[in-house]
């Protein structure tokens, strides 16, 4: 028997149509659109609550070996914690007293909203893409938290990503480590020791490297190791002042005419159990 | 309905769809909290436990009784709208691996080592084909001798273990269920 009959080769060339016409569009509408259509979202509420179910108890399971794992150093974290409470108590009531005279303040100055004032919605992981590109996170917080498409996500220390799909109850992550282009795109801002502040945009993420880039730098601020980096908030819905990271190193373009800043993020994309999503006021 | 859960091996049915529908949200919830294991540094070692279900209910001819290219077709479409929002990777590949496990299977014979063949050729047929589509669907795949080293090798090596640990229980209960 020939492999490619007539026949054959008409079913192979309609379905290689077919699924190109399916991958572009879908890409199209994700990358348009606020959310995905009506029946794509109703999969996705009902998938949620299957997976919601089906985590559970693998997530029991992970939490009870975490647990004893945990165990095992606790007593040495422990004093070592005791003396960060310490100075973390009198942190945070520096920071109260700051807030009320910050809001004083703006009050004074009929200033009412600017761009630090966010809220967070917690949200629990529940499940996570297996693949090496698109490795989104799948979190149990939809359209009726309150969440909309692009807004972005914090995880322990910092910035992990931002919201790429935004269903009824649940909605995707996109980490800021897959590099898809519009993962990145955040605008930042790096403060040196002297308090001079550079404005930027994440362009890019280095997978050996397990750096955040800044590309197209042409500042002549002086940056250093160890300086911090967070979120600016120009260009609309990130607010100002989400932690990104520490400057790693500053290297030299080939052309000679701008630099890049490499930034050690600061959470672990590898391992993330809660998120909170920052909403602007 | 429309004969899929009905006929003979009624019972066959409804648990392969059952179990069908449980890996694949097992999957991704075994990678969300195992991530720091899985995904460490550029590796992402991915479980495919859902694909394995597949190759082994058309290496014990499952097929003859029950629509398995429907449920390839349907747990595929389900995989790509729930975890990537980009439609086409797992809905066609998934049926284009249950077609190729069902023609290697003729090559199948006595010895457990040309089942694990057809099992790493299957994986690596779909891992093609996933690969082939992201980079139709313009997201970055990154090189390819990238992606063998830190991906696709090391998950080929997790699910052939898996595979291996679960040839016995998946034998018994794919008999047991039959003889129903």
């Amino acid at each position: 028997m020939k492999f490619f009959s007539t026949r054959r080769l008409v079913f192979v060339i309609i379905g290689i149509v077919v699924t190109v016409a399916l991958l572009t569009g879908s890409v199209l509408v994700r990358n348009r659109r606020a959310t995905p259509p009506a029946i794509q979202q109703f999969g996705n509420d009902v998938a949620g609550v299957v997976a919601r179910v089906v985590n559970w108890p693998v997530a029991v399971t992970h939490g009870g070996y975490d647990s004893v794992a945990q165990l095992l150093d606790t007593y040495q974290e422990n004093t070592q914690l005791r003396a960060k409470v310490d100075d973390l108590a009198q942190e945070k009531v520096r920071a109260q007293v700051l807030e009320s005279e910050n809001k004083a303040l703006k009050n004074q100055l009929n200033l009412n909203e600017t761009l630090t004032d966010y809220s967070l919605i917690n949200a629990t992981v529940i499940s996570r893409a297996p693949s090496a590109w698109l490795s989104q996170l799948i979190i149990n917080a939809g359209r009726n938290a309150g969440i909309k498409k692009d807004m972005p996500v914090v995880s322990g220390k910092g910035l992990i990503g931002r919201i790429s799909e935004v269903d009824r109850t649940t909605s995707k992550v996109e980490l800021l480590s897959d590099d898809s282009g519009s993962a990145n795109r955040f605008a930042i801002q790096i403060t040196n020791k002297k308090g001079e502040a550079m404005y930027g945009i994440v362009s890019g993420y280095s997978r050996n490297a397990n750096r955040l880039i800044v590309g197209q730098v042409t500042s002549n601020i002086k940056l250093h190791k160890g300086d911090q980096v967070l979120t600016s908030g120009l260009g609309g819905i990130t607010p100002k002042g989400l932690y990104v990271g520490e400057v790693d190193s500053v290297h030299n373009d080939a052309s000679g005419l701008s630099k890049s800043v490499y930034i050690k993020p600061a959470t672990d994309f590898g391992n993330i159990n809660f998120v909170s999503v920052a909403i602007e006021k | 309905m429309f004969g899929f859960f009905n006929g003979y091996h009624a019972k066959l049915k409804w648990i392969f769809a059952i179990i069908t529908f449980f890996l694949l949200f097992f999957d991704g919830a075994l990678f969300a909290n195992m991530a720091g294991i899985l995904t460490r540094g550029q590796y992402h070692i991915m479980p495919m436990l859902l694909v394995i279900w597949f190759v082994y209910a058309v290496l014990f001819e499952l097929d003859l009784d029950l629509p398995i290219y429907f449920w390839a077709c349907l747990a595929g479409l389900i995989f790509d709208i729930f975890y990537f929002g980009v439609i086409g990777g797992f809905t066609v590949g998934l049926p284009i691996m249950v077609w190729v496990s069902k023609q290697l299977r003729y090559y199948l014979s006595d010895s457990v080592v040309s089942l694990f063949m057809i099992i790493i050729l299957s994986i690596t047929v779909l891992q093609i084909f996933t690969y082939i589509a992201a980079l139709i669907a313009g997201l970055d795949v990154g090189n390819a001798a990238d992606y063998v080293v830190h991906t696709f090798a090391p998950s080929l090596a997790l699910n052939v273990v898996i595979a291996i640990i679960l040839y016995l229980p998946i034998r018994q209960l794919f008999r047991k269920l039959k003889e129903i």
